[in-house]
């Protein structure tokens, strides 16, 4: 947020127009313009992802008489650029965002389960088709004559009771569960990404002080060498000074390799796994007020995607329980058929109009079946909540300690080992104080200068858990709208 | 902090006016009688016989070994005979007189803490008396009584113990034994009459406040000045402590000490003794170290030990020496004809003594010459390094020719780990005109338990110590070595 005042800006209106700072995610793209299209999808995503009880407008959606195309149908996604070949020097927070929200095939999965909700959707609200036939009969009356009737006949079942339109808005209301997930997903990318920046960028910090470290162990053996030669040192301590170097060296190589793993976790959480390497620009340090429990918890309560989704998982089941009661409304079926015979030169006309009715199967089960489930998601969205302010308690326990180990090290002890370090070093020209000394000192600011870099990706990994309502995965197939075992399985969507 | 300026003024009002306040005072100032006589007579005929006996303006042999002028042994200074006793010089420190009252030479002496400057720049912490470290000189006559009105304004207990006086049991100034505590705030009037003469020294009886400074020097002159005639009598009082960088309060509980003092500064701030060619210096050595003994060692001349912690010694028993081991709480007094111009150092000779927070030097500083084969040499490098590129920010303050005739302090003028001296700190050394004319950059000789005896043809010194002109650089020690003797 700190890094531009227009994204502060945009916040502040959607906060003001949606209730929820959950848009966090629209900065990069938002900003950048890098996928126009992108943005203006999440854009849209957020707005209606607000509205829990909007399916009022949507439900002319169900309607057979309308033949409209179903909700937000002209996604189009962008396909990944190659960024590869142009790598910039320098990647930004900014930078990997906007190439994750490009790149990243989970959204594209996300987007996909959007697209195949509003087709259902759309399915489900189609009016079943007419029967045509043909028609024969054939008289053998006595001795008489054999006579043949030829004709056709037309048959409509009448749908009744709204099943077309309960069944859209129900499909309509998973369409919408699917459009929180994706806002959900496009939260959990960018919360791995954000999260993945700062690990890398730590580790990129843990290299340059792990080569401090090995330049204060290789002028300590050098010193060592010379304190040999002074006779303040004697061969025992020499090999123990090379022991030390090497545990440097070690330490080094380490830190490299931990580089190493950051990146191609990036590159591979951004999607764009060809990436060639470079270094990233940015900081750790907190720029940001720091949270309070009570408002994290709120914001969490109140925008958790999760929680949307099962907010409105719970509308969805409500609206199945009426599309089950409907469903024992008996369709009518209505047929007109029409034959001839030459013979008699007569037209026999007849009409048909029957239906099932509900004596045995009033759908009792299914409807039963339909309140259990209601019964199954009001109870976990309950759940869900607990869930997420246990999860939230733990981030928020981490990014305490956090909070503060940065803030002691950053306005005392560092500057305190600095300093302490600097006196010594200063001594040391001024011949009063020995080297080794004023290398203990400065291997002790080094420590700590690597403490804080630990103590900045803690907090840096809590903050993005916490603003980012407590989303990861940004590498796990998004989750259907509907848990597994609903009432799918029919032919055509109910 | 040596007033050259009043000093000057002082010697400028004559000899007569310096023995002023002891003929006003004593009864010595009268002539001794009997043997006192004969003697004052032998050594009037020594000092004559000594003119043709023993060189007094350059090096060379007096008499045969036993004889009185052997190495200038009971040669005379340049004084008329049967003065009272010369005052004490006392570099760098102040000294007291005291004042007469109700029949006692009454001294007012406070305990307290003490800041002080050992070299530019390097404060100390210290406990002393009147504000002081060390504690003032005290001078006074045999024969004499003595008040000293005590008030102890630290922030714990002390009591003063006159070291090595023969007094009443009841003035030893000794806690739980002869006296309570001097609680803070409190007052202590130790008074008792003096017979002895000598180089003695007031302290506290609880050792760690010894440790951390408090010592008083207490000079006694005899009645009768002591033959031969000295014309200079320096008191200097050795000290070692144990400061840390970054601190400023010496370690009285250490074991090994990087601070050496002589009158409560170390060289090059220790202020140098000037003196006369051909006079008779006396300089009384007292060591109040906390652990160490300093065999202090004077260049060019020889000296005989006179006296010690007990007095006087029968000239029978004098030893000639160049280098008088002083034990802690000891003193020796020794004496000697300044006969040889220039420069002398004067310090104690153990190794780590002559030297300023000694450290390990290894590191940066010994790396500032690539490829330095020294290091293939097994004890490579024993030198201080660094001190001879030495940078001085900005200018020499006399602006002298720094660059021509110290071309070594520019060299590595840049470097990050040559030593660097500020124009305040420069000034502050070479400021002082005691060390007016002295060779250029001699401070980087002068280290630690360190002083320089100047021994001036007395042009050169009236011109010194007498007058405000300028002298240049070199003019005691001449600055072109192939000119320059070899000495040590
Ligand atoms: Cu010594």
């Amino acid at each position: 947020m700190y890094r531009d005042v227009p994204t502060i800006v945009l916040l502040a209106v959607l906060v003001a127009a949606g209730g929820c700072a959950t848009d966090r995610l629209h900065h990069a793209a938002g900003n950048r313009g890098t996928s126009e299209a992108v943005a203006t999808e999440k854009g849209r995503i957020t707005n209606n992802g607000q509205g829990v009880d909007s399916d009022s407008s949507e439900m002319r959606l169900a309607s057979h008489q309308e033949e409209t195309s179903p909700p937000h149908a002209h996604i189009e996604l962008v396909p990944p650029p190659v960024i590869a070949a142009e790598s910039p020097e320098q990647l930004t927070l900014d930078d990997v965002e906007g190439m994750a929200m490009a790149s990243n095939p989970t959204l594209v999965q996300a987007t996909a389960q959007v697209r195949a909700a509003r087709a259902a959707a759309y399915q489900a609200g189609l009016y079943p088709n007419p029967i045509v036939g043909y028609e024969g009969e054939y008289d053998s009356i006595g001795p008489g004559p054999d006579e043949t009737w030829n004709g056709g006949f037309i048959a409509q079942e009448l749908v009744t009771g709204g099943k077309l339109r309960l069944s859209r808005a129900k499909w309509a209301q998973r369409s919408r569960i699917a459009e929180t997930n994706l806002h959900a997903q496009q939260h959990r990318v960018m919360n791995d990404v954000r999260a993945q920046f700062y690990r890398t960028l730590a580790a990129q910090q843990l290299v340059e002080v792990s080569r401090e470290f090995l330049a204060n162990g290789e002028d300590n053996l050098q010193t060592n060498r010379e304190m040999l030669n002074l006779g303040q040192m004697n061969q025992s301590g020499l090999l123990r000074a090379e022991v030390d170097l090497q545990r440097d060296r070690l330490a080094l190589k380490q830190a490299e390799y931990e580089l190493d793993h950051a990146w191609r976790t990036l590159t591979s959480l951004v999607g764009i796994p060809e990436l060639a390497r470079t270094s990233l620009t940015g900081s750790l340090e907190p720029h940001e007020a720091p949270l309070d429990w009570d408002s994290a918890l709120h914001q969490v309560l109140s925008c958790s995607p999760e929680l949307q989704a099962a907010w409105q998982k719970i509308r969805h089941d409500e609206i199945t329980i009426q599309r089950e009661r409907a469903e024992p409304i008996p369709n009518l079926i209505a047929s007109v058929t029409s034959i001839r015979s030459p013979v008699a030169d007569t037209t026999q006309t007849t009409f048909n109009l029957g239906l099932r009715l509900p004596v045995f199967d009033r759908n009792q089960g299914t409807i039963s079946q339909a309140r259990a489930d209601l019964m199954q998601s009001s109870a976990e969205a309950r759940r869900l909540e607990l869930e997420l302010r246990t999860r939230l308690a733990t981030q928020y326990r981490i990014y305490q300690t956090a909070w503060q180990k940065v803030q002691d090290y950053e306005t005392t002890m560092l500057p305190k080992a600095k300093q302490s370090y600097d006196l010594l070093h200063e001594s040391y020209k001024n011949r009063r104080a020995a080297w080794p000394d004023v290398l203990m000192a400065q291997r002790l600011y080094l420590t700590l200068k690597a403490e804080q870099v630990g103590n900045l990706t803690m907090y840096r990994e809590s903050d993005v858990a916490i603003r980012g309502m407590l989303l990861n995965g940004g590498l796990s197939i998004p989750p259907g709208p509907v848990g597994a075992g609903h009432i799918d399985a029919v032919p055509k969507p109910r | 902090m040596s007033n050259y300026q009043d000093r000057r003024n002082f010697l400028a009002q004559g000899v007569a006016a310096t023995a002023g306040f002891l003929a006003a005072n004593t009864v010595s100032a009268q002539e001794p009688a009997g043997g006192g006589q004969s003697i004052d007579a032998g050594a009037t005929q020594v000092a004559r016989e000594g003119q043709d006996a023993f060189p007094r303006t350059h090096v060379g042999v007096g008499g045969p070994v036993g004889s009185p002028t052997d190495r200038g042994k009971l040669v005379a200074g340049l004084r008329n005979a049967g003065l009272p006793p010369v005052e004490v010089t006392t570099p760098d420190l102040v000294k007291l007189k005291g004042e007469m009252i109700r029949g006692a030479r009454e001294f007012n002496l406070r305990a307290t803490p003490a800041r002080r400057e050992l070299l530019p720049g390097i404060w100390m912490d210290a406990y002393g008396y009147n504000d002081l470290f060390p504690g003032p000189v005290l001078e006074m006559n045999q024969g004499e009584r003595v008040r000293i009105v005590f008030r102890n304004d630290l922030p714990e207990e002390t009591t003063l113990h006159p070291h090595g006086l023969e007094l009443p049991v009841n003035m030893d100034g000794i806690p739980a034994v002869t006296q309570d505590y001097v609680q803070p705030g409190g007052t202590f009037v130790y008074e008792f009459d003096v017979h002895q003469e000598g180089s003695f020294f007031l302290h506290p009886h609880v050792a760690m406040q010894e440790a951390i400074g408090m010592v008083v020097p207490f000079i006694i002159h005899p009645k009768v000045a002591h033959t031969p005639i000295v014309d200079r009598d320096f008191v200097l009082v050795t000290q070692q402590f144990s400061i840390l960088p970054n601190a400023t309060v010496p370690n009285s509980n250490a074991m090994d000490w990087n601070f050496l003092t002589i009158n409560g500064r170390s060289g090059p701030y220790t202020t140098p003794l000037v003196c006369k060619l051909g006079e008779r210096v006396r300089i009384r050595f007292i060591n109040f170290s906390t652990l160490h003994q300093h065999p202090m060692h004077l260049h060019g001349h020889t000296f005989w030990i006179t006296g010690t912690e007990g007095g006087r010694i029968p000239d029978s028993a004098w030893i000639p020496s160049n280098n008088v081991v002083v034990g802690v709480a000891q003193s020796r007094d020794v004496e000697f004809i300044a006969n040889n111009p220039g420069d002398w150092v004067l310090h104690c000779h153990m190794f780590h003594h002559m030297m300023n927070h000694m450290v390990s030097q290894v590191g940066p500083i010994i790396r500032q010459q690539e490829n330095d084969h020294g290091f293939r040499v097994p004890g490579y490098p024993q030198i201080m390094k660094g001190m001879a590129s030495m940078n001085m920010e900005g200018m020499n303050m006399d602006g002298h020719r720094q660059h021509e005739s110290m071309p070594e302090m520019t060299r590595n003028g840049t470097d990050d780990y040559s030593m660097r001296m500020t124009m305040e700190e420069m000034r502050k050394i070479t400021s002082r005109r005691e060390t007016h004319g002295m060779r250029e950059g001699w401070y980087k000789g002068v280290h630690g338990l360190f002083t320089v005896l100047r021994v001036l043809p007395p042009d050169l010194f009236d011109k010194l110590m007498n007058t405000n002109e300028p002298i240049p650089p070199n003019s005691s020690t001449p600055m072109n070595p192939h000119r320059s003797r070899p000495h040590g």
